[in-house]
């Protein structure tokens, strides 16, 4: 649940990239950070090991600014996508307020895919979360990869194996080149500030 | 709140986001740029193995890639500089087959340094004869450099290092020694690959971190999170002493 301090007018919302290793979640978050403004540019934590993969998680928080009289801030997290780091994960989920599903397009990564998103699903019964009441965006990553020759699988199978039941507003996207990634931010932040109106209603 | 309150607060979200972020940021334009450059590329195939190698090491990956090195051997036969640094990529390329995911670190890293070293001696066209040669002496270094690591990671499996993971039992036979896959031609020194912690191409199985049976109890999230950073930072350490290591024996 969001931190929200009702009488200093305050919320904070925690939005997590889940999803498997390599599949561009801190390079989502590099992008958003190198996009930010100086005057909104927090400190991006990032603690990466020898081969450049994410050790404990990335954390980017910024202010959104006031929205009818709330200061509202976004802290952005990323979890580690290997599958050893799957207490590292669970603890990241915890109080998480909306997700940013990042699928690898390529094909040889399909189960990966699928495994990561049961492994999420799992994560958070443990905080009794149900993923199908949680705010969620599906992002299909890595599709200019196409132009190099690598195999992706389409757009369908990706919704189908992933997105049938959850039935979450999903993006094709070039994390690497910045494609779709702030549309993916704007939907989930919109998505999880709804669902914390409702809550509070 | 009414859902025209609602409605306004969202639309107000909406426009700090678009002030914060732009008004319909879809990501760079310079993504058709190179798309056209890759299309023109003689290493396009190529470039697509090394970046699939990133992600995953399987068999038909890098036998692929050590296609795809001989035929551009046959290519760049009259370039020195590309058919050298191709030879050193397909020495790697042999040792990474041998060992897949349990490769060395500096393994990988070498066989993408090379490959970058490589569009740059290829794509280039402004590269002198002097940086060629710069680039191509360091590429030359770095892979002694492995080999060397990799002879005393031997080393010190020799000396029974109870942390290193048995080779594959499916390798019957004697294999070839890293040392063969890494400097073809030159006489053996019968030294094999690193012992890290991953083998047969996959991640270590969740399965072998023990696992709560209790939901999501904090404190043991908490120790068993803590205990694979440290496992981590272990590895982490030794590559590192290992370089060192070999930058002081290099002195």
């Amino acid at each position: 649940m969001a931190f929200i301090d009702l009488k200093k007018k305050e919320i904070q919302a925690k939005v997590v990239y889940y999803g498997p290793s390599r599949g561009g979640k801190t390079t989502n978050l590099e992008y958003v950070y190198n996009k930010l403004d100086n005057k909104l540019k927090t400190e991006m934590v990032a603690i990466k090991t020898h081969g450049d993969r994410t050790l404990f998680f990335d954390f980017l928080p910024f202010d959104i600014g006031v929205i009818k009289g709330y200061k509202v801030k976004v802290l952005l997290y990323t979890v580690p996508g290997q599958v050893k780091y799957n207490a590292t994960r669970r603890l990241v989920l915890q109080g998480v307020d909306g997700i940013v599903f990042v699928a690898d397009s390529m094909d040889i990564r399909r189960e990966n895919n699928i495994q990561s998103l049961e492994n999420m699903e799992e994560n958070l019964s443990t905080y009794n979360k149900d993923l199908y009441k949680l705010p969620l965006v599906m992002q299909y990553n890595k599709r200019d990869l196409s132009d190099q020759g690598i195999s992706l699988l389409p757009l369908e199978v990706l919704e189908k194996d992933l997105n049938t039941k959850l039935n979450a507003p999903s993006f094709e996207a070039s994390a690497l080149r910045g494609k779709n990634v702030v549309p993916t931010l704007k939907k989930i932040i919109t998505l999880t500030m709804t669902s914390l109106k409702n809550e509070l209603k | 709140m009414t859902d025209s309150q609602n409605d306004e607060s969202m639309n107000e979200l909406s426009a700090r986001l678009d002030e914060i972020f732009g008004v319909d940021d879809e990501g760079d334009d310079e993504a058709e740029d190179l798309e056209a450059k890759a299309e023109k590329s003689p290493l396009q195939e190529l470039n697509a193995t090394v970046l699939t190698l990133e992600w995953e090491i399987t068999d038909e990956m890098v036998s692929q890639l050590l296609e795809q090195v001989e035929r551009l051997k046959d290519d760049f036969k009259d370039d020195y500089f590309a058919y050298s640094l191709l030879r050193l990529l397909g020495s790697v390329g042999k040792y990474v087959q041998t060992r897949k995911a349990a490769s060395h670190p500096s393994a990988l890293n070498l066989l993408n340094s090379l490959h970058t070293n490589l569009v740059k001696v290829v794509e280039s066209g402004e590269l002198s004869k002097k940086d060629k040669t710069a680039l191509l002496q360091n590429e030359v270094k770095k892979f002694k450099q492995l080999k060397q690591l990799i002879a005393e990671e031997k080393g010190k499996r020799g000396r029974g290092d109870e942390r290193v993971i048995p080779q594959r039992s499916e390798s019957a036979g004697r294999q070839p020694s890293a040392a063969e896959q890494l400097a073809p031609g030159e006489p053996a020194e019968q030294m094999d690959a690193t012992g890290s912690p991953v083998q047969n191409g996959v991640e270590p199985a969740e399965a072998s971190i023990p696992r709560e049976d209790a939901p999501a109890e904090l404190h043991g999230d908490l120790a068993l999170a803590v205990e694979e950073i440290k496992k981590t930072i272990r590895e982490e350490f030794r590559a590192l002493r290992d370089e060192l290591q070999s930058l002081n024996n290099q002195r």
